[in-house]
């Protein structure tokens, strides 16, 4: 493309005879391989796409007129050469007067963000653009969340203005940094809201599709800079610039836009003037999240220091009536700087909730369905690393339900439904427990199929014997799927036992209940914290481990009678009606001196379904709110251990990995095996 | 280890401040730089399933830091004696990570002059000297001088 010239361009023009269409042809390819040639003066391209323009016009190459039509090409064609020679001097009075304006300042921006990389001045400001990728991501979300709102009610001009100022801010701020790509997208995306906002365009057709891909295409773009201020040049993405002339010229998009029916009647209601009424919110302080979590690392360790001060024989034994009050007022005032500290991790499950919508959106167009998404209780607060985590177990199981749940409109109005599915999420908190329910009307889920589906792929034998809620549960088994085609959204069998693995590792539960025909509820529950862990301490020989409450079912001291073996050696106890195998604790984690007899110690249940345990352990030394600390880098990843914590007497206790234990103990990786 | 590390131990003066300690009647010592602080030997709680040269966790103020053996690392028999009021732990930063060494007894903080110190002697393949920075040879006493890092061979120890 750098070979060709201006002089190319001639020279097909000159091949241009009157009635000669593919020597015009030939003329216009040229003419934009010279326009996208960003080594090319801005002026010089603007001239000739000016001609384009003018080539464009079937008007001007009529039976007689197309002599004029292609002497108005030479003299674009002149404009570019006169610019080439004198270099940059301002376009004088040759400008041709069908100049179509609307390519001009297009092409304005092209030449400013022209590398196609994303560049960053080397004189850029780090942490600057570092607040700039958060802050564009929270407007995006922001600008996404109110394209949905759009969509169902398109009247709404909030929304509008709302995604105008995502773009808008986007536009300011990436310019000011030097970020010219997303400044000269960001501006493109812009234009085309405010043609909307002043009630130019309708919000129909392809704007709200364009509209949603710009987002998408900024997300893309502000994930990119971390990677350019590391000093790597990402490309731009190969929509870049189909998208940006796409916004540009809305119009011409490839759907014709249905003007009529779809602009608001009475127009004003868009309040195209409401940009000043920004959602006021309480006054905010951006902190680094490390501060933050040095913070409630540090309370922690407080938390941890008073109890061994209160723990302490002489504070506890004391006589001083006065020395006892004023620990009593300290421990007060650290429990409630505990509180407050925790909370202040707290953010909304808004974050992990927002992208939902619009997944469900894609996907219930791609897949011909329709579905009404619903959230209720998205302002609960869970720890910040939870909403993170979260994000992933909730998208796999809304595509679940879309994909596997809810009907194809035909098949719902048959069960006597209505067409329009509804899939609802509902948060809320319990507790110290946060409750995530995702509730859909579809087919719900079928036992047979599954059970059926689970026969098949070797995970269970039979189902005799298994409650709905066992069957259930299979579909978090590994390789587990039961749609009947594999379909690129959900059916590959990889998703739903990740979900529940997810939830493991932030010691949350799930609970299913469906009834056939009427639909499904996925209950998700979490710990409000991953900080903080409640935890009974057990005594193994002469070491102490710390299980995490949530993992333990209950604790019994068992009968002699209720012990079996098999073949000599696998232990299994009988407990309130099932069987479960026992793991001695002591053999799993190369303890000497504990208990060996099964009835000598306490079992302890832990585990879900299918991977139910017995562990036995000494005994049970009590309950501890316990801080979940890495063992350290030094050590690495243990096996059976999730980290270590500060006890009440000051020594470091191991918190127990049930779930790995419970796997290993079953042969998988051979820890347990081995003793 | 790393290449780097071999570089600047090549090209680094050795002389400076060593923190100088006993184990099994002979002196070691550690660069001053390296040593966080030295602790009182504390309760360790053992990890199962670990590298056999760490010999547990302690609580350093609320961290969790791993507790090396130093014994067991250079192959050596555990003291007869067992532990006495002498025994201690010295907290290195190595990398920005702490991890504790229990040692027999902690001697003196003293000044080692380039002059004093002579590259490890050849043992033979009885003794590894990967981890020696050098000996140095003063008063009468020889102080073999640890290379913190090689000592701790973090990354070995972790990916075991």
């Amino acid at each position: 493309m750098a070979t060709l010239t201006i002089d190319d361009a001639i020279a097909a023009f000159v091949a241009c005879e009157p009635g000669d269409e593919a020597a015009r042809r030939k003329l216009r390819e040229r003419l934009w391989t010279l326009v996208a040639d960003r080594s090319l003066a801005s002026p010089i391209r603007t001239a000739l796409a000016d001609a384009i323009a003018i080539l464009d016009d079937p008007s001007e190459f009529k039976g007689a007129k197309e002599a004029d039509g292609l002497e108005k090409v030479r003299q674009a064609l002149e404009v570019a050469v006169d610019h080439a020679e004198c270099g940059d001097r301002a376009m004088s009075e040759n400008e041709p007067a069908s100049a179509p304006k609307e390519l001009l300042p297009e092409l304005a921006i092209v030449s400013k963000s022209d590398a196609p990389v994303l560049t960053i001045p080397d004189d850029a400001d780090r942490s600057l653009i570092e607040d700039f990728i958060a802050e564009a991501r929270e407007y995006l979300e922001g600008a996404e969340a109110a394209l949905l709102r759009l969509e169902s009610t398109p009247d709404e001009g909030d929304a509008i203005n709302d995604v105008f100022r995502a773009f808008h801010t986007i536009k300011g701020t990436s310019s000011f940094l030097g970020l010219a790509a997303i400044a000269g997208f960001a501006h493109h995306a812009e234009d085309m809201l405010d043609r909307v906002r002043a009630s130019e365009l309708a919000f129909a057709g392809q704007v709200p599709e364009l509209s949603f891909r710009a987002v998408d295409l900024l997300k893309t773009l502000v994930s990119a800079i971390p990677a350019a201020l590391a000093g790597a040049a990402p490309a731009l993405p190969a929509e870049y610039e189909a998208l940006s002339h796409a916004l540009s010229h809305p119009e011409r998009a490839a759907t014709p836009i249905r003007v009529s029916a779809d602009v608001p009647a009475d127009a004003p209601k868009m309040r195209a003037s409401t940009a000043a009424s920004v959602p006021t919110a309480e006054p905010l302080v951006k902190v680094r999240t490390d501060k933050l979590d040095r913070l409630v690392e540090m309370v922690g360790e407080l938390v941890i220091a008073q109890t061994m001060m209160m723990q302490d024989g002489v504070v506890r034994d004391a006589t001083n009536h006065n020395l006892a009050q004023k620990v009593r007022h300290a421990d007060k005032i650290v429990r409630e700087l505990q509180d407050l500290s925790l909370g202040l991790r707290m953010v909304p499950l808004k974050g992990a909730i927002t992208k939902l919508a619009r997944v469900v959106r894609d996907l219930a167009t791609r897949s011909g369905k329709q579905i009404t998404f619903t959230v209720a209780g998205e302002d609960t607060e869970v720890d910040r690393t939870l909403v993170d985590l979260l994000a992933d177990p909730l998208l796999h199981m809304v595509r679940n339900a879309v994909d596997h749940g809810i009907e194809a409109p035909s098949e719902r109005l048959k069960a006597g439904k209505p067409a329009m599915g509804t899939v609802r999420l509902e948060a809320s908190q319990a507790g110290d427990r946060v409750l995530v329910k995702l509730i859909d009307d579809g087919r719900g889920l079928q036992r047979d199929k599954i059970v059926a589906k689970a026969i098949e792929k070797g995970i269970i034998t039979s189902a005799d014997n298994m409650s709905d809620t066992e069957v259930f549960d299979l579909i978090f088994a590994p390789g587990f799927s039961t749609a009947d085609q594999v379909t690129e959204v959900s059916g590959r069998g990889v998703g739903m036992d990740v979900v529940r693995r997810n939830l493991m590792a932030m010691r949350g539960r799930t609970v299913i209940t469906s009834k056939a025909g009427f639909g499904s509820t996925f209950t998700i529950e979490l710990p409000l914290t991953l900080a903080i862990t409640d935890g009974m301490i057990v005594r193994v020989g002469a070491e102490r481990f710390i299980v995490p409450t949530a993992q333990i079912r209950r604790c019994f001291r068992p009968e002699p009678s209720a012990v079996f073996t098999a073949q000599g050696k696998g232990e299994m106890v009988q407990t309130a009606g099932e069987v479960l195998p026992v793991v001695r604790l002591h053999r799993a984690l190369v303890v000497h001196g504990a208990q060996e007899g099964v009835v000598d110690g306490i079992l302890m249940v832990v585990g879900d379904g299918n991977n139910r345990t017995a562990f036995l352990v000494d005994e049970l030394l009590g309950q501890q709110q316990v801080v979940a600390k890495p063992l350290g880098d030094a050590i690495g990843r243990v096996r059976g251990l999730t980290g270590g914590a500060i006890l009440g007497d000051g020594r470091v206790g191991l918190i127990l990995d049930v779930d790995e234990l419970v796997l290993a103990s079953r042969g998988t990786n051979g820890v347990v095996q081995a003793a | 280890m790393t290449a780097p590390v071999a570089e600047t131990t090549a090209t680094r003066t050795l002389g400076g401040k060593y923190l100088t300690f006993v184990l099994a009647n002979e002196e070691y010592a550690f660069e001053i730089l390296t040593v966080h602080e030295i602790i009182g030997i504390m309760a360790v709680t053992p990890v199962p399933h670990s590298h056999p040269v760490i010999r547990g966790v302690v609580n350093l103020r609320g961290k969790v830091i791993p507790i090396v053996d130093l014994r067991r690392r250079f192959g050596m028999t555990p003291p007869p004696e067992g532990e006495t009021p002498e025994t201690c732990i010295i907290v290195l930063n190595v990398r920005n990570l702490l991890v504790g060494i229990a040692v027999d007894a902690v001697s003196e903080v003293r000044m080692i002059n380039e002059a004093e110190i002579e590259p490890p002697p050849a043992f033979g393949s009885d003794v590894d000297t990967s981890c020696l920075l050098g000996v140095a040879n003063s008063e009468s006493k020889v102080r073999m001088l640890l290379d913190a890092e090689k000592v701790l061979a973090l990354d070995v120890i972790a990916s075991l």
